[in-house]
């Protein structure tokens, strides 16, 4: 655990959120009405605390569902690159890292996506642990620590007796905003933490192996093709461009998209490369578990659950990369 | 113990089926979903019919898996599975000699907290109307079953009521891929020619979305409940479908589902059809 | 190339040359960047494409990667976004985002004979590597360029005002077949599969360089084979939905590479090693 920690109690937290909330726009877990979401919330008092995670990611702050990212006025196109400054809190350790791995997708591959980068730049990220799993969870398996993750600028350990957190500044950024909102830090002997992954879920194999010894067509025939788990998930990225003409200014927007719908590959000759719904889920599951660790050293499924405990039909990600692992020995 | 007897008794039902090779695949439950719910399963050999479960958290429709299968299926229908497949008949979409249906009664399903799952409380179809082997559950006899209110509010409250629930909705599309009744090759909102694909995901085409496909699911709903279920957002607006199904009911005479002789609703043209709701047609009532 | 790879630049449309007198209708659109722009570029790389509030397609560049005060777009009718261009006229706009994607290995081409195989529109993608080639200052860089260009009718051709200036080249032949007799045609008849197995070439000193339609890439590619080609000396360009152009959409993903910053050119012992999903 990096160092210093301080200990802060929940009220400081709020009066910091309160304050933060002044000039930017705070995320946090909330209800939206009959679900926990990642709200943009006005009011301290509808922050919800707790291990119950949002039943979607926070990617979309950094990569919204809908964006409009080029206008073409005047004659000329211009990027709508935005400068809304925000403020994540709540992320859990699964989230931060997922949110990494999609950061490394848009910044660090052969081109920089620079609506996603200046989001990212212009929000403060608070993490907070967890303390315990929820059903579907299985961060552990993969790698992820419930407890704790440094890919965010202020992360708080799970909520202690009497309602204080371990706080610990990962970022100048985090270092700034604690100095500057929190009065008489009281420092706090860190007395370490050790995360041991109770077994390593991943799948050790080439694509090869992966498209030709898997029986994929019965492993998901009850995979009703939704696309939920793509939506909710937060590693999922794919995208889509729509252009539209809006009375004179013609617009571009980016939404998401999902690899799960058969319309996502096909051409404009008819041909689709993946025509089949479990062909489909194999590229959604070889993406998270193989492609993007070749091309950005991780793999893109944090444990979350989110997906397991989504899916009207059952299928569990969890237990096909297990399956997996087994057919493939 | 109600739902031990009747899980042997599906058992020995697809046991014997599979047995004598009539069917390839019964589409039925299993155990071992999360927080104990039961989830789909196809069972292909004698063996797995072990596997099979049925129980108050077989919540999932399980009829839609049968569209579109080229072979002969057997299934594990529950009244609204059963009313689905009863529907895909009278829309030509399967023939009745495919499916073998093993048809369950049902007092509705709950979640993984107990309470009751959308659409199940409403629910006036306590018995498939068509099976091949019935599977009784003495309990729904007593049940008692009454019409579900009205939650038409007029026009601004319901209105309101829509803004507030689809601001919920993220576009997407689980609710169209659970519904039986989305088959379409190419659902309306993804077609470009005429353009209906949305740019921006705002209220319009939400509304747009979700009022499309009411109007396309017109006295076909049969309330299943599986479009609120499905959406991890918590949207529901399946009150909508409600009032659209209720006026089918009132002005044709049409429940969907019920009969595989019928012919559905919107199939039917008359030319004395008051065309209750259309430009230039009568006012419903 | 700006810094954000989503902002297209702004393009007028020079001039429009109609390249086929059948109803498969192909033109080719000159296009001059707004400020006298110019975009470099190499042979093989492609375009994000678009007409304001209409769409984005990607589409191989056409020209000559050493004259780029104009480049050339090449584009068959096919869909809503081409029938919108189609319909556009010279002097207006167009955007254009680009350069996208990996480029023809004309260094590792050095040394050696060129054998073109191109049906139909197929050959646009080519083009610029074939008047790459045939520059003064390339020219003496690679040996015999034998060029098969294939179309469906002898209407069909794109670029056929250039064939008798390519023929007139040292060194360079070129080859025209079409699929059935017509009356006054005096060239090949026949699918280009057939007409490689006439032609003579050092397996070991050639490298083929295909694009057309799948059907014809399929059977050209095994007659190569037979006739005792590596896989590695057969090159080939891959049409998928490349949307964003950056690989990060994860339209054209095939495996872990993504055909628009990947590809979209690749030789056959690479396309083996990747996932059957293009």
């Amino acid at each position: 655990m990096a160092d210093p920690a301080v200990m802060i109690s929940k009220a400081e937290i709020l009066k910091m959120l309160a304050e933060l909330m002044k000039d930017a726009t705070v995320f946090a877990p909330a209800s939206n009405g009959k679900k926990l979401d990642y709200m943009p919330v006005r009011n301290v008092e509808d922050i919800v605390f707790g291990d119950d995670i949002p039943y979607k990611s926070p990617k979309e702050i950094f990569f919204p569902r809908t964006e409009k990212i080029i206008t073409f006025k005047d004659g000329d196109a211009e990027a709508e690159i935005s400068t809304e400054k925000y403020v994540l809190f709540g992320a859990r350790p699964c989230d931060l890292e997922a949110l990494d791995i999609m950061r490394k997708v848009f910044t660090e591959g052969r081109f920089k996506d620079p609506f996603f980068e200046e989001r990212y730049n212009n929000t403060l990220i608070i993490g907070v642990g967890c303390v315990d799993k929820k059903p579907g969870c299985f961060c552990d398996e993969r790698e992820t620590d419930m407890g704790y993750s440094d890919k965010c600028d202020l992360f708080l350990g799970a909520q202690g007796a009497e309602d204080y957190f371990q706080a610990l500044h990962l970022s100048e950024k985090g270092r700034e905003t604690l100095g500057r909102y929190i009065d008489g830090l009281r420092t706090f002997q860190n007395t370490g933490h050790e995360f041991k992954p109770a077994h390593t879920l991943s799948i050790d194999a080439t694509e090869e192996e992966l498209f030709d010894k898997i029986d994929w067509e019965s492993l998901v025939e009850t995979c009703q093709g939704c696309g939920m788990c793509t939506y909710i998930c937060p590693t999922c990225h794919c995208f889509g461009f729509k252009d539209v003409d809006e009375g004179g200014c013609a617009s571009r927007y980016r939404n998401w998209d999902s690899c799960m719908f058969p319309k996502f590959t096909l051409h404009a000759s008819g041909h689709n490369p993946r025509e089949e719904r479990h062909e489909r889920y194999r590229q959604r599951f070889a993406h998270k578990y193989l492609y993007v660790k070749k091309n950005f050293g991780a793999v893109a499924c944090t444990g979350c659950g989110r997906c397991v405990r989504a899916c009207p039909a059952g299928v569990n990600i969890k237990a096909i990369a297990e399956k997996i692992g087994e057919d493939l020995q | 113990m109600i739902y031990e007897e009747m899980t042997n008794n599906i058992r020995s039902v697809c046991e014997k089926l599979l047995n004598s090779n009539d069917v390839e695949v019964i589409v039925a439950y299993r155990g071992g979903g999360v927080e104990g719910m039961q989830i789909p399963y196809f069972a292909k050999t004698p063996e797995d019919v072990q596997n099979i479960e049925w129980g108050d958290r077989c919540y999932q429709n399980i009829a839609p898996y049968v569209h579109g299968l080229s072979k002969k299926v057997g299934i594990l229908a529950k009244p609204c599975d059963a009313r689905i497949l009863t529907q895909y008949i009278t829309e030509q979409q399967i023939k009745r000699d495919d499916v073998y249906i093993i048809g369950v009664d049902c007092v509705g399903m709950v979640d993984e907290n107990g309470d009751p799952r959308p659409g199940c409380p409403d629910c006036m179809v306590r018995k498939p109307p068509i099976y091949d082997e019935y599977i009784k559950d003495d309990r729904v006899d007593s049940l008692d079953l009454s019409p579900p209110a009205s939650e038409d509010g007029g026009l601004e409250a319901n209105f309101e009521r829509f803004r507030k629930e689809i601001d919920k909705c993220i576009m997407c599309y689980a609710c169209r891929q659970a519904c039986y009744g989305c088959y379409c090759k190419t659902c309306f909102i993804d077609r470009d020619l005429p353009d209906w694909q949305p740019a921006e995901i705002d209220a319009g085409t939400k509304m747009t979305f979700h009022m499309g496909r009411t109007m396309h699911l017109a006295g076909r709903c049969v309330e299943c409940g599986a479009c609120e279920a499905s959406c991890e957002s918590g949207v529901n607006v399946r009150y909508i479908i409600k009032e659209v199904t209720k006026f089918i009911e009132d002005e044709y005479g049409y429940s969907a589902g019920m009969d595989p002789e019928q012919v559905p609703a919107l199939l039917v043209n008359k030319f004395d059809d008051r065309e209750v709701g259309f430009l230039g047609g009568e006012t419903h009532g | 190339m700006n810094d954000n790879p989503y902002l297209p630049l702004k393009a007028e449309i020079q001039e429009i040359i109609q390249e086929t007198t059948s109803d498969l209708d192909v033109k080719t659109y000159r296009l001059k960047f707004a400020g006298d722009r110019k975009m470099e570029f190499m042979p093989g790389q492609f375009v994000e494409l678009s007409v304001a509030g209409t769409g984005e397609a990607p589409f191989g560049f056409a020209s000559n990667p050493l004259r780029n005060d104009t480049i050339d777009i090449s584009i068959k009718r096919t869909g809503t976004l081409t029938d919108v261009i189609h319909a556009l006229k010279e002097g207006d706009t167009v955007f254009v985002r680009g350069p996208f994607g990996n480029t023809f290995p004309v260094e590792k081409l050095e040394g050696n004979d060129i054998l073109y195989i191109a049906g139909g529109i197929g050959l646009a993608p080519l083009r610029p590597l074939i008047t790459y080639m045939l520059e003064d200052v390339n020219r003496s860089k690679y040996k015999k360029i034998q060029m098969l260009i294939a179309a469906r009718s002898s209407k069909d051709f794109i670029y056929f005002r250039e064939y008798e200036e390519w023929r007139g080249m040292k060194d360079t032949e070129v080859t025209l077949t079409i699929d059935n007799e017509e009356e006054g045609w005096n060239e090949n008849v026949g699918f280009p599969h057939n007409l490689v197995a006439e032609m003579t070439f050092d397996m070991n000193k050639t490298y083929a360089v295909l694009c057309g339609p799948p059907i014809m890439i399929k059977f050209v590619s095994q007659k190569l084979i037979e006739m005792g080609m590596s896989l590695d000396r057969i090159y080939t360009t891959l049409e998928m939905r490349m949307t964003c152009g950056v690989g990060n959409c994860g339209k054209c993903n095939i495996g872990h590479k993504y055909v628009c910053v990947d590809g979209p050119v690749f030789n056959l012992a690479e396309l083996g090693e990747m996932p059957d999903e293009y």
